[in-house]
């Protein structure tokens, strides 16, 4: 199908974008009127301009988004442009995939072993919780590691010594890894959908002293601290002598579902947490 | 995504990415045809943007996205042509991968349609002029300033562009 000799058929396409001036239209217009060829290019070219027109929006990766808004939170906030990852972006995992494999960095080297008084009012670290999570959902262990360093447990050592919360199925999720530094531990869990980690800690929740942006609520007998960023839910709540916070970029009610079946600590909290900080600490020789 | 809207203020970096990350990642992955590069793209246009924002002048905000978005591409296309092309090892065999990883199992599942794959082997600026016209909505005018060409070059990309998609997808 083509135009007839002399005419230049960019003038189709500019037609059909309205981008032509008068002459030009007028040119176009004569055409169309004696010339089934010419009739037939325009049809073809704008069947194809059609088609482009409504291709959809394309959905980033799982978390890509939500990692691009917490770097650029947190650069801004440091007064810093964005560093581009080694590979030149966040990998972002797919949301079927699992979790990436863990790795120990040079970074936790240095991470002490201190460990919080039993039962003493806490304030989790919600923010570096937040970030840690959604930062290894964009983009596996380094990249939450960046976030807030931990260092990775077997699931032995956290069958042995990690107790309720790194239980390995939760609420229908199947726990993917486990990390620990200080005195809290990260359990992470996936349905094949989401993530969601799960932060345990000794002590009890000093509720007043709690940042701002979140809010109070009673589910049931449960009292729990909500806060919401970048589509991620965060939990804070509170059983026997040991905190929770929960994670995940999934609805509040499939959180707080997970929330209310963790169990109760037990009186060997205190000494389960010294354990694990033992036993990762033996590990990387600190 | 074919309306660009009006901003009379600046926004800052971590408005850019919460209100235009999706806009921007449709951009990049129209115009890279792959998500790996899409990302990578992405995050090279928040940096470029950073860096901008300040010089901002009030107007169509996506419009000033996607020529960041476009330069940015283009840039990576030319220097990917510099790069010397490294010659395979005897074994290659031995030394190429057999088989697909999960990430890129899950990739291949998710091929886009014969249009994706057809807007995908155009010319790179052939693809950015079709992808700034039909998927960003900007005029040729438009187009003309974020590439730095003339508007008949412009008319001309996305003729050219749209005719090779009309052959490939007949």
């Amino acid at each position: 199908m083509s135009p007839p000799r002399g005419f230049d058929p960019e003038l189709l396409t500019a037609y059909l974008d309205d981008e032509v001036n008068d002459v030009e239209r007028h040119t176009v217009d004569q055409l169309l009127a004696t010339d089934p060829s010419a009739q037939a290019l325009l049809g073809e070219l704008a069947g194809v301009r059609s088609l482009l027109r409504s291709m959809p929006v394309v959905d980033p990766p799982f978390g890509f988004l939500e990692r691009l808004e917490l770097d650029a939170r947190r650069q801004q906030r440091a007064g810093l442009e964005p560093v581009p990852h080694p590979s030149g972006a966040p990998r972002v995992r797919g949301r079927r995939s699992v979790v990436a494999a863990v790795s120990a960095t040079a970074g936790l080297m240095a991470v002490a072993i201190g460990l919080a008084p039993a039962a003493a009012a806490t304030v989790p670290p919600v923010h570096s919780y937040m970030e840690r999570h959604m930062a290894m959902t964009a983009g596996g262990a380094k990249a939450a590691d960046a976030a807030m360093p931990m260092a990775p447990m077997t699931m032995a050592d956290a069958d042995a010594h990690g107790g309720g919360v790194a239980m390995a199925n939760l609420a229908g999720m199947d726990r993917q890894n486990v990390f620990a530094a200080h005195d809290a531990m990260q359990v992470v869990y996936a349905d094949g959908d989401y993530l969601m980690s799960i932060y345990a800690q000794p002590g009890t929740v000093a509720w007043n002293a709690l940042p701002p942006g979140g809010a109070i609520r009673t589910v049931g007998t449960e009292q729990v601290w909500e806060f919401h960023e970048g589509g991620a839910t965060l939990m804070v709540m509170e059983k026997g002598t040991e905190v929770y916070t929960l994670v995940g970029a999934i609805p509040p009610e499939a959180v707080m579902g997970a929330g209310t079946s963790l169990p109760d600590s037990s009186p060997s909290l205190t000494h389960r947490a010294r354990r694990v900080a033992e036993v990762v600490g033996q590990q990387f020789g600190w | 995504m074919n309306e660009s809207r009006e901003v009379d203020e600046v926004p800052t970096w971590e408005d850019v990415a919460r209100r235009y990350g999706r806009f921007l990642y449709t951009v990049a992955y129209r115009l890279t045809g792959n998500h790996e590069e899409a990302q990578d793209l992405v995050q090279e246009v928040l940096l470029r943007v950073n860096r901008g924002l300040a010089a901002y002048q009030p107007g169509s905000f996506e419009g000033w996205l996607s020529r960041i978005a476009t330069n940015a591409f283009l840039d990576d296309v030319r220097r990917k042509k510099r790069r010397p092309v490294v010659a395979l090892p005897d074994d290659a065999e031995r030394v190429l991968p057999g088989a697909v990883g999960a990430d890129e199992a899950l990739d291949a599942s998710d091929l886009p349609d014969y249009l994706e794959h057809a807007l995908r082997g155009l010319p790179p600026e052939f693809r950015v002029a079709v992808v700034l016209c039909d998927v960003v909505g900007l005029s040729y005018q438009e187009i003309s300033e974020a590439l730095d060409v003339p508007v008949g070059t412009v008319r001309s990309r996305i003729h050219r562009g749209r005719s090779s998609l009309r052959d490939v997808l007949k």
